[in-house]
């Protein structure tokens, strides 16, 4: 246990929405990495567990989400990615989720979304928190890297396929043809095999189109009647776009999206929701709502003792 | 009525959007109403008549009258109504008879003074409300010093504990900030009122503890000083930045990254004029930063001094990030004028951590503005003798003997070195760099790498050097993609490929995914060359050995190599395709839980069968000639070919026999000179002389031996003389041999003339060069105009035709980077020609022959083109082959001189006289100068090379 004595120290910081040091973030990044590199892109994952969709760096309702849904390590969880920007706490929201995985790392599996990529964070407010919360980019600079070997889907109990975009012509006529992405080589994002957690959305006709939203495609019923049943999945469960009611069905409950930022941006009015399967895949949604204001801190930045100018 | 239009009105009322609502058009008049017991406001709708407004003028309601037509006021708590009148005099009607009631004089603008009579409640409602409100208030705040008025009850509540009066000053200041406008910010942050208002900021209602942000100002905060500043309005902005920046940082926490909803702009850009107006007036003091590198540089300068002046230079560029490009730019000259990057060179090397790492970030500012300063400045130092060592290397020695646990360091280096390599932001100093950088540089990036992969698998398998060996990996994968045929000579002659994919047997899963990722780059290119590479070294079998060492878990890796496959079969990259079926497909045959490796075997099975087909018509055809060459490594199917493509193709295979006669021979030049390519490295002027640490430490003892460069010449002779011999013997096939040995030779030839310019040995040959000099001197003219001719038809080859261009381009290159090798070297032949014509000089001969041969046939539709060729080829094609004759030759007459004749000789053309005094220098054995010697040979060569860069590049593409 002393091993742990010192991840279980930074998770009560974080959790209590403190950061930690520079070369504790490096070394967790690490450890992180040994874990996860051994994950494949379809990261097989039992039930019972819970899914979750979009955190967005809104940490307090991060932790609204654990209060809810109960805690790591007691209840297994499955987050589809978008764990920074837009949010106040990308930093401290994305460590937390990152040390929970490295201190129980069967117990949470974290799958890549659009926003875990070096460009996205630099627009949308990941590397702007770094820069003001450690005062350099080498915080970003190491989870950046990190991001890199996240899963890009899992499936639960080899019936629940989970991603967070959908899915995209390329590879995804088998599952496992997604096998063969490396997820690192990079190149088009967008339009090659990491498309699928990089903007897929579902749509109302048939077949693929190309998302509005300038990356991705879109999928049509039949795309996904046609995976479901060549790879005997029973759906598809997504995250990425804002749903007002916190989850929504598509295709005649073959697609589910699932969103966990409530309140999205601070402004949008919208709940959130986790989806818990229990052993047998019955499925249960818990709706919830921001974090009361007075349960927020506010966000510090450490003070420069010695200045020069 | 005459008061019809003059009372005519829009009424407004301001609703939750903050938007102003319509509620009507309608007459507007001023009655007393029983029900209100006072003269209250009524309007009614032109329409139907209706009553829209009835409002009590109170006594203490603000009213505003604005842009003559407008009066406004707030009813109630939070309802603000506006009366928009039509004609400026019911406005002023109006207006009177609202003054008549409260008593005022119809001149004022706003019947109440709000700030005299309102509460902290109201005070608040009100700075929150419109920016018509706010621009009054703080108008009004500015006015009547209110702030000072505040303090002083502030020093009041608080002498006297009063909590709650201190919680009320506490929101009235944060909504003072909140009116974001800058008179206000000016006056509060003032000398004698800024930890004041810090004191107000302290007692936030919210927390139970006040927060002791004045103690941490006055107390805990330090002002620095490496050289004072005796400007004192300078002195004042820097510390009033300092605590305004505490207020917004850690006061006043923005959290928020939506720029719209950042209330505190103001204060923002306050803290930016500010940055600004101190950096201008640094920059604009002449002296200070004088004395400030004065500091900086001078080697008594104690090192807590020292490292303070860094951090000053950090902040100080920290702060013209503010600056707009153009001022940025003249800031940058202004610190490069100064000295920064020599200074800088100093103070990386330091082992304070504080100053090495603040010297990494003020030189990571200066790349990520221009990179193209710290290359001409590397540049530059590459021609001055006095340097001993460069930036770039320095940074580069630095990455690698970062000897934090976390690598900190070394990443951003990492970042350092690849924003310098980046082509895409070169210029003009493109070529000189990449030739300098893979001159002087790489070896010693890829040192940690060869130390690491002598066995067969990795010597240190410690997280620190695998990290390290990560992050030189991450460097030369970036190289591959980027630099086209630099990284590629340099990958292919070193062997070093083979060295990188030992890694891949690394426990450490991220070196092998780096290693892997490498190797993935190299295929990307689909560059034959590299193919052939990955095909006579065998290089798939470590990424099959680590694939079945993984065994079959599906993890990162497996995705990994499985997808190098795929990629491989998407794009159909035969050589590949053919090598890996050939040789690894049985231990794939099973696996079916992806469909590459079966769609490989069936892609190899067509191939074959094409081939087949082929035999069959060749057989009947032409049954003498070989189909099947390099030992049935694989067949072509040529028939299916352009006629062109075949010709090309043939090429290729015949030159990658040659680059593996090539690399036989390079083994044996490096088996017989082992440590020289090394201390080639040490003795180049990048390396520091001082003994190295942690890696490469090592590396620099077994490096220690000197070089016998005598011999290195005579196995290039053999070497590539002797496919010549052989090629005497076929006919086309042989030409075209014969141009890729051309080429080769030339490579060769090249390199070898880097070793020996840099070989201090060469100066032993100073006497002899001098008296070949003046024999040279008087056959140099007619030579250099042979040689213009040469580089204009050349010039003049079209590319249209690939191998016209590609020997135009090989002899004009090797013309002109020989002149110091091959026309400094020919005179002796020229003297001597009868003695000296030996076999070699009789292949060389027969070479020229038939390159023309070939390049007229290959360009017989360009005619121009093809005499150009022809014409050149003439007065070049000695060239490639001559480089090893000539060197025999120099052998031959002149014993001692042994192979440093040519590269010296070029040294000569330029300063017979330095000569002589390196000559001097030779005794007293100086290294610096040595290496200048070097170094100076080295800049003529490196000038003809860039010279001919595009048709080199062009030659290389071609290869």
């Amino acid at each position: 246990m002393s091993d742990y004595s010192d991840l279980d120290r930074q998770i009560e910081q974080l959790k209590r929405c403190e950061i930690i040091k520079e070369n504790e973030v490096k070394a967790l990044c690490a450890k992180a990495r040994e874990i996860l590199v051994e994950e494949g892109n379809v990261q097989r994952v039992d039930s019972p567990v819970t899914v979750c969709g979009d955190i967005h760096g809104q940490f307090y309702d991060l932790k609204e989400l654990f209060k809810v849904g109960g805690d790591v390590p007691e209840k297994n969880y499955l987050f589809m990615g978008d764990f920074v920007d837009r949010g106040y706490y990308s930093v401290e929201t994305f460590l937390l989720l990152l040390a929970l995985k490295v201190r129980y790392p069967d117990r949470i599996t974290l799958i890549r979304g659009n926003h875990e990529s070096r460009q996205i964070t630099q627009v949308y407010g990941f590397y702007d928190e770094c820069l003001r919360k450690y005062g350099s980019t080498a915080v970003w600079r190491y989870c950046t890297e990190i991001f890199d070997y996240f899963s890009l889907s899992a499936i639960i109990d080899g019936k629940i396929f989970c991603v967070h975009g959908g899915l995209s012509p390329v590879p995804s006529q088998y599952l496992d043809q997604i096998r063969s992405i490396d997820p690192q080589a990079g190149g088009a994002r967008t339009t090659g095999p990491c498309a699928i957690c990089f903007g897929a959305i579902p749509k109302d006709q048939t077949g693929w189109g190309v998302s509005p939203r300038g990356a991705g495609y879109l999928f049509g019923s039949d795309v996904v009647s046609q995976f479901n049943r060549t790879n005997d999945i029973d759906m598809i469960c997504r995250a990425h776009q804002l749903v007002m009611e916190g989850f929504k069905w598509h295709f005649n409950e073959t697609v589910l999206t699932v969103w966990s930022a409530p309140n999205y941006c601070y402004r949008c009015g919208n709940v959130a929701a986790i989806l818990e399967l229990n052993e047998y895949l019955h499925r249960d949604f818990v709706i919830f709502e921001a974090a009361p204001q007075e349960s927020r801190g506010i966000p510090s930045k450490k003070p420069q003792a010695d200045y020069f100018l | 009525m005459t008061t019809d239009t003059r009372r005519r009105v829009k009424l407004y009322a301001l609703n939750a959007e903050r938007q102003w609502d319509d509620r009507g058009t309608g007459h507007v008049s001023s009655t007393y109403v029983e029900r209100l017991k006072g003269i209250s406001l009524l309007v009614r709708a032109e329409s139907d008549g209706s009553l829209l407004l009835e409002s009590k003028i109170q006594p203490d309601t603000a009213y505003q009258k604005q842009q003559d037509t407008l009066i406004v006021w707030s009813e109630g708590d939070n309802f603000d109504l506006a009366l928009s009148f039509q004609e400026k005099a019911g406005c002023d009607e109006i207006w009177e008879k609202i003054c008549q009631v409260q008593g005022k004089d119809p001149s004022v603008e706003i019947t109440q003074d709000i700030v005299e009579e309102s509460e902290d409640e109201r005070f608040e409602d009100i700075c929150l409300s419109t920016p018509l409100r706010k621009e009054k208030l703080s108008m009004a705040l500015e006015s009547e010093s209110y702030i000072k008025k505040l303090l002083n009850l502030f020093h009041v509540c608080e002498d006297l504990d009063n909590t709650e009066g201190l919680h009320h000053l506490f929101e009235i200041f944060k909504n003072i900030f909140l009116l974001n406008k800058n008179a206000l910010f000016e006056i509060m942050f003032a000398d004698d009122t800024i930890f004041d208002v810090v004191g107000c900021l302290e007692y936030d209602p919210s927390v139970s503890q006040p927060k002791k942000h004045r103690q941490y100002l006055k107390q805990l905060a330090k002002f620095r000083e490496a050289v004072p500043i005796k400007n004192l309005d300078l002195l004042a902005k820097i510390h009033q930045t300092f605590r305004v920046q505490y207020i917004q940082d850690i006061i006043l926490p923005t959290p928020s990254v939506f720029v719209e909803d950042n209330m505190l702009n103001t204060l923002s850009s306050f803290i930016f004029f500010n940055k600004v107006e101190i950096v201008t007036m640094i920059q604009d003091d002449e002296r200070y930063l004088l004395d400030v590198f004065a500091v900086l540089t001078d080697p008594t300068t104690g090192d807590a001094k020292r490292r303070d002046t860094v951090l000053f230079l950090k902040e100080f560029c920290n702060y013209a990030q503010n600056l707009q490009p153009q001022g940025k730019d003249s800031f940058y000259k202004t610190l490069t004028c100064l000295g920064i990057l020599q200074a800088l060179e100093l103070t990386l090397v330091m082992n304070d951590k504080k100053t090495k790492s603040a010297s990494i970030d003020i030189l990571t500012a200066i790349v990520e503005f221009s990179p193209l300063v710290v290359r001409n400045y590397t540049l530059n130092q590459a021609n001055r003798p006095e340097v001993e060592r460069m930036l770039l290397n320095i940074a580069i020695e630095q990455m690698l003997n970062d000897s934090e646990p976390e690598l900190g360091i070394a990443v951003q280096l990492m970042g350092i070195v690849k924003i310098l390599l980046e082509p895409e932001n070169m210029l003009t100093e493109k070529g000189d760099f990449l030739n300098f950088f893979y001159k002087y540089s790489v070896q010693t990036l890829v040192a940690p790498v060869i130390l690491n992969t002598i066995g067969d698998r990795p010597q240190n398998e410690d997280y620190q050097t695998a990290q390290l060996l990560g992050i030189v990996l991450d460097i030369l994968s970036f190289c591959v993609e980027h630099h086209s045929y630099h990284i590629k000579n340099f990958l292919l002659q070193k062997d070093l490929l083979k060295r990188i994919l030992v890694l891949m047997k690394s426990t450490h899963t991220f070196l092998v995914l780096g290693a892997l990722r490498l190797l993935r780059k190299i295929i990307a290119l689909k560059d034959e060359f590299y193919n052939r590479h990955i095909v006579k070294c065998n290089l798939f079998a470590p990424v099959v050995d680590a694939f079945i060492r993984n065994n079959g878990r599906y993890n990162l890796l497996e995705s990994a190599i499985l997808e190098l496959f795929e990629f491989i079969k998407l794009e159909d990259i035969r050589t590949l395709c053919v090598y890996f079926v050939e040789n690894f497909s049985k231990i794939f045959d099973e696996i079916e839980y992806v469909q590459t490796f079966k769609y490989l075997k069936n892609r190899y099975d067509q191939y074959q069968d094409r081939l087949k087909d082929r035999d069959k018509m060749e057989n009947r055809t032409d049954g003498g000639l070989p189909i099947i060459r390099s030992g049935g490594r694989f067949r072509r199917d040529q028939r299916q070919m352009e006629e062109e493509e075949e010709m090309w193709f043939n090429e290729e295979d015949d030159f990658t026999e040659e680059i593996d006669t090539y690399n036989n021979v390079m083994k044996s030049v490096s088996e017989k000179n082992g440590p020289q390519t090394q201390n080639q490295q040490k003795s180049s002027p990048p390396h520091s002389t001082s003994p190295h640490s942690g890696l490469l430490g090592s590396l620099s003892t077994t490096a220690s031996s000197t070089a016998t460069s005598a011999t290195s010449g005579a196995p290039v002779a053999s070497g590539s003389s002797s496919p010549e011999a052989i090629s005497a013997d076929e006919q086309t096939q042989a030409a075209v041999h014969l141009a890729a040995a051309a080429n080769i030779a030339l490579q060769h030839h090249q390199q070898q003339q880097q070793q020996q310019q840099q070989n201090p040995f060469q100066q032993q040959t100073q006497p002899e060069i001098a008296e070949l000099q003046q024999q040279l001197s008087s056959v140099e003219a007619p030579q250099s105009q042979e040689l213009e001719l040469s580089q204009s038809a050349a010039a003049s080859a079209s590319p249209t035709s690939s191998s016209s261009s590609l020997e135009a381009s090989t002899s004009s290159s090797s013309a002109s980077s020989s002149s110091s090798s091959s026309s400094s070297s020919s005179p002796p032949g020229s003297s001597a020609a009868a003695s000296l014509c030996d076999s070699a000089t009789v292949a060389a001969v027969a070479a020229s022959q038939f390159l023309s041969t070939i390049a007229t046939a290959m360009a017989a539709s360009v005619t121009a083109t093809a005499t150009a060729a022809t014409n050149s080829s003439p007065s070049i094609s000695p060239a490639p082959a001559v480089s090893s004759p000539d060197i025999e030759n120099a052998d031959a007459q002149l014993p001692p001189s042994d192979d440093a004749s040519s590269p010296v000789s070029g040294e000569q053309d330029a300063n017979s006289t330095e000569g002589a005094s390196s000559e001097a220098d030779k005794t007293t054995a100086k290294k610096g100068l040595v290496d200048y010697e070097s170094d100076s040979g080295e800049e003529d060569y490196e000038e003809d090379e860039y010279s001919e860069g595009p048709q080199a590049q062009k030659r290389a593409r071609l290869a």
